[in-house]
């Protein structure tokens, strides 16, 4: 609300000036009024010099000389006339002038607020691009983080890192496409990319064509499976893209292998194990649609599954889950350090299970993964010291 | 804040616009002396507070300030920092503000130097220049508003860009000049209604009205040579003057007010032609009206734009009618009033005016009706499209335009009142004679039809006559040195802004028939590596690469120019894709300034045998610029000139300051 007395402080100040100056002149005496005849005998003199001159110069003949002299001489000698019939005529007018015009300058704000109030946004402030991407972090303004980020790559669009943490806030803001682009341009640029990266990849293009493993997509997942034999991650997408190619029973080998391969303690499990019980019980079955395939990751109904199993088992064996997901955590956070919520998140998981030699590991990690990043910083030191983590 | 502050002092300014019409007019009409003096301090209030809000738009702009929704819709952040300002104007709701923004610094001008007019003249003038501003303020604030914003949380964190062929030096200055030349129009509209209220135009009243009209006419010859620079050298077609629509909506109000200009001396010099001067500023500025708006609404394109529109182009037809009509109807019941006087013989000076007013204004009509014709026929037909092209304007404006260039050099040199014609040609015989000499070696050695050898002689006729009657003047070969040095150094200005003013326009006419008639051109498909021959120059195509600017990628074409076997210069023409608006990439032309003309090189789109090439040699072209160029400096030169300045209360002090001076 301050901006908007603020506003109305402004202008009402400026209203105020603008009547000040339009009614200005009321304050002064009243100047003499000369009559219409005074301003033309003014320009008739001054033509009668600008001819005597010209015919000093020798522009004109006498003769034309002569008539010119003649029809100026005869306009000086009717304004003359005019001049000594006006004098008397001026004489006396100007009544009631201060009233009209105060009402009429008054008018003019009363006309000013009414239609502006209408039309305007009073107090409404200024947005200002830079200063909208100065106050992004502090506003929760992803779109302007996002687009700083942007502005820095497009001066440095070589910056791997840049790029890391760029392509997770696009798909956490659902524009697939440049999360797509942000995520290859990562791989071109990792001296070594990882399959996590891969994975990353061909997760986002899944994402991007709805679901669909585009050729792209299962080229990305194949080059992880290269470089780390045995990934779990592009090797269920391998068998989804096989499912969806209508090769039902590579998948089924594929999902069931996987499961096998898998250690007992993996989320996604539940997951793999519905989804393989579901294809060898419908031998008939068409393919699951796509959208099912999508949501790999922690699905919503995954994610369901483990708070129901937690919540049933006995506290002993709900500390070991809980155990487990930070491990899981962790690892992820090794191979895929941009994470700042998970990063946060480990930390205080740490602290809170009492590990905190294993706390203050995390947060040496963390800080070196955003070294460069100001406000990352100040998030990750601000919850150190809440948890009396900072030595 | 700074937005909705712009906002307010606009919606102030137009509550005080409707102050400055109603009081003074109202002063003046009941002759009430305190009550016109409020319509100065009017004026300079409505300009202070329309700067402010046109200051807190470009801010906007300058800042990306993407609330507002007209910066969203018109600018982007990697858009440089110089078509982030003039991306204020290139768009119709700015634009507008850029006008009314003119409009009040013409208005301030008048407040300013008119200590030499009655006050009862100023009040009205000042009045019906507050009229004007309302009315466009009211449209501006009612349906065309540069400060609506996007609601808070929806803010885009990009714009859509401007559009690519605006981003060009040539054509951020032209919106402003050509807008100062239809604005300069109101002064002297202003002051022709003033005189119909009053019921009086004399002598005087044609000295008032002459520098306002001489800057408006020079502001507009500025800008529409701009114009026509950047379409010959940003379409890449080698034109300079289409008949477009467009261009025609800024080429009537400088025919009117060319007409008016040359009126206006009569009305002053012998107190004739007074209710025709009148008709001429009221027409003057009804064209300006309708070149703003006509361009502006999209109109011109397809009448359907009205009807997507149907708000703005309902206040639009309101405000044409309004002053177009109002101020027709008012001359219609008031010009009777206004005393005839001053006969004149056929041939004399103001005979030799009124021809050219007639031409002027029959031109005009012809322009007018070439431009407004496909409008009519898709209105009448309900949606037929014609087009009404070149040889339509070549034809009339043509036959017209002639005869006119012919008198033009006789003009300056009859007397008033009575002229003689054969003492006029004598004084001609030596531009004459060049004249025939010039259009005679074009057509011997270069072999010129009859059409361009006549074209060519109008050109030097109408330059060296023009030089010819100043070199009369100055006495040139028939007085001493210093005689002549002395008698150029006191020419009055207004003498020589009608010497360069003339000559220019002989330079326009070379430039146009020389250009025209031996334009080279070479339209073909190139390899990287082939040469093509053009006008004695041999153009070597290099091939093609990728360039980036700061808000654009390019395809650049490299050309290689020989002259006698000799690399005389390497260019480039491009294609820029600009950022953030998609559509038709822009063409940037290579261009080689030669003595003898310009070679003028535009890369096409691909085609399988290679990439097309435009390449074009335009002879003499420059004389157009170098035409229009004179033209609006013996403009300023006639601006400068002392006697428009002279006050009744300043001129005790000069003459005291003279005196001292001896």
């Amino acid at each position: 609300m301050t901006s908007g007395v603020e506003f109305w402080l402004l202008a009402g100040g400026l209203t105020l000036v603008v009547l000040l100056l339009l009614l200005a002149p009321l304050l002064r005496r009243p100047g003499k009024a000369l009559a219409r005849a005074e301003y033309d005998l003014a320009i008739y003199r001054d033509q009668m010099r600008e001819l005597e001159e010209e015919i000093a110069q020798g522009l004109m003949d006498e003769e034309a000389a002569g008539r010119a002299r003649n029809e100026i001489a005869h306009r000086i000698l009717a304004a003359d006339e005019a001049r000594r019939k006006a004098r008397e005529q001026l004489e006396g007018s100007g009544r009631g002038t201060v009233f009209v015009s105060i009402v009429a300058a008054l008018l003019v704000p009363a006309v000013a607020l009414a239609v502006y109030v209408q039309k305007g946004q009073p107090g409404r402030p200024d947005m200002p691009l830079e200063q909208r991407l100065a106050n992004a972090a502090q506003n929760n303004d992803l779109a302007a983080l996002i687009k700083r980020a942007e502005m820095k790559l497009r001066q440095k669009p070589d910056d791997l890192r840049g790029w890391l943490a760029i392509a997770p806030a696009y798909e956490r803001l659902g524009q697939m496409d440049k999360a797509v682009e942000a995520w290859r341009r990562a791989i071109s640029l990792s001296e070594k990319p990882s399959a996590a990266l891969y994975n990353a990849y061909g997760e986002a293009l899944v994402r991007a064509s709805g679901g669909k493993l585009t050729k792209t997509a299962v080229r990305a997942f194949r080059q992880a499976q290269k470089l780390e034999p045995g990934d779990p991650m592009s090797r269920y997408y391998l068998a989804m893209a096989d499912l969806q190619a209508g090769r039902k029973k590579q998948a089924l080998t594929a999902l069931k292998r996987l499961l096998a391969d898998l250690p007992p303690d993996v989320p996604a499990r539940a997951t793999i194990a519905k989804q393989v019980a579901e294809l060898s019980a419908q031998p008939g079955r068409k393919a699951p649609d796509s959208q099912g395939a999508v949501a790999a990751g922690p699905s919503p109904e995954a994610v369901r599954e483990r708070m129901q199993a937690m919540r049933n088992a006995s506290p002993e064996d709900r500390m070991a889950m809980i155990r487990n997901m930070v491990e899981g955590l962790d690892a992820r956070l090794r191979n895929n350090p941009e994470d700042l919520a998970g990063w946060l998140r480990l930390i205080r998981a740490r602290k809170v299970l009492g590990e905190t030699d294993k706390a203050r590991d995390a947060l040496t990690r963390a800080r070196q993964a955003f070294s460069g990043n100001a406000d990352a910083l100040k998030r990750i030191d601000s919850l150190a010291a809440q948890l009396g983590l900072s030595s | 804040m700074i937005v909705e502050l712009g906002h307010y002092a606009l919606v102030l300014a137009l509550a005080v616009s409707i102050y400055q019409t109603v009081v003074p007019i109202y002063g003046a009409h009941v002759g009430n002396p305190r009550l016109m003096e409020l319509a100065a301090p009017a004026a300079g209030v409505q300009f202070l507070l329309i700067s402010f809000s046109f200051a807190a738009l470009i801010h906007a702009y300058v800042t990306s300030d993407f609330s507002v929704l007209n910066v969203w819709q018109n600018s982007h952040t990697a858009k440089p920092f110089i078509y982030k300002i003039t991306g204020t104007w290139a768009n119709h709701e700015g634009s507008m503000l850029l006008w009314v923004f003119v409009l009040s610094l013409f208005t301030l001008a008048v407040a300013a130097f008119s200590g030499n007019l009655p006050q009862s003249l100023k009040a009205r003038v000042l009045g019906v220049q507050g009229a004007i501003a309302s009315a466009f303020l009211f449209y501006i604030v009612a349906v065309s508003s540069p400060f609506v914003r996007i609601p808070e949380g929806r803010v885009p964190l990009e714009g859509q860009g401007m559009n690519p062929l605006l981003q060009d030096p040539a054509l951020a200055a032209h919106p402003p000049m050509l807008y100062a030349g239809y604005v300069g129009f109101s002064v002297a509209f202003a002051f022709a209604i003033a005189a119909l209220l009053e019921g009086k135009v004399d002598s005087a009243w044609g000295r008032w009205v002459r520098p306002w009209t001489l800057a408006a006419w020079t502001f507009l010859t500025a800008g529409i040579a701009l114009g026509s620079f950047w379409a010959y050298y940003e379409l890449g077609w080698g034109g300079w003057w289409f008949w477009d629509p467009v261009e025609n909506a800024s080429f009537m109000p400088w025919l009117a007010g060319t007409a008016l200009l040359h009126s206006a001396i009569v009305v002053e010099k012998r107190n004739a032609l007074k209710t025709w001067t009148v008709l001429l500023a009221l027409v003057a500025f009804s064209f300006s009206l309708i070149g703003t708006f006509l361009v502006r609404s999209g109109v011109l394109s397809s009448v359907h734009a009205f009807a997507t529109d149907p708000e703005r182009g309902t206040f639009i037809l309101a405000i044409l009618a309004l002053f177009i009509g109002g101020s027709l109807f008012l001359y219609a019941t008031r010009a009777h009033v206004l005393k005839l006087e001053g006969s004149f013989e056929p041939i004399s000076r103001e005979g030799a005016l009124v021809m050219n007013n007639v031409l002027l204004s029959a031109a005009t009509a012809a322009v007018f009706i070439g431009t407004i014709y496909p409008l009519v026929y898709e209105a009448a037909t309900g949606g037929g499209k014609i087009t009404v092209g070149e040889p339509y304007f070549n034809m009339t404006f043509g036959a017209l335009i002639f005869p006119l260039l012919i008198l033009l050099p006789i003009g300056p040199l009859l007397a008033w009142k009575r002229g003689n014609l054969r003492m006029v040609l004598g004084r001609l015989k030596v531009a004459a004679l060049l004249a025939a000499l010039v259009a005679l070696a074009v057509a011997l050695a270069l072999g010129a039809g009859v059409g361009a050898a006549l074209g060519i002689a109008v050109g030097a006729w109408v330059f060296f006559g023009a030089w010819e009657e100043w070199a009369g003047r100055v006495m040139l070969f028939r007085a001493p040195m210093n005689v002549v040095m002395k008698r150029i150094r006191t020419m009055p200005g207004h003498l020589w802004a009608m010497t360069l003013a003339h000559a220019g326009v002989g330079l326009v006419v070379l430039g146009a028939i020389i250009s025209t008639t031996w334009k080279g051109e070479v339209i073909m498909a190139m390899q990287p590596g082939q040469k093509v021959q053009i006008a004695g120059y041999e153009v070597v195509y290099k091939g093609m690469q990728q360039a980036t600017g700061p808000n654009y990628l390019a395809e650049r074409g490299t050309f290689e120019i020989f002259k006698d076997g000799r690399l005389i210069a390497t260019d480039f023409s491009e294609k820029r894709t600009f950022l953030g608006r998609r559509g038709m990439p822009t063409t940037e032309v290579a261009l080689l300034h030669r003595p003898l003309g310009d070679l003028y090189i535009a890369i096409g789109d691909k085609s399988p045998m290679g990439r097309t090439v435009r390449i074009y040699f335009e002879p003499m072209i420059y004389f157009l610029w170098l035409g229009a160029l004179m033209m609006v400096f013996g403009g300023i030169i006639g601006l400068a000139d002392r006697r428009f300045r002279v006050g009744i209360a300043e001129r005790t002090e000069s003459k005291v300051a003279a005196q001292a001076a001896e």
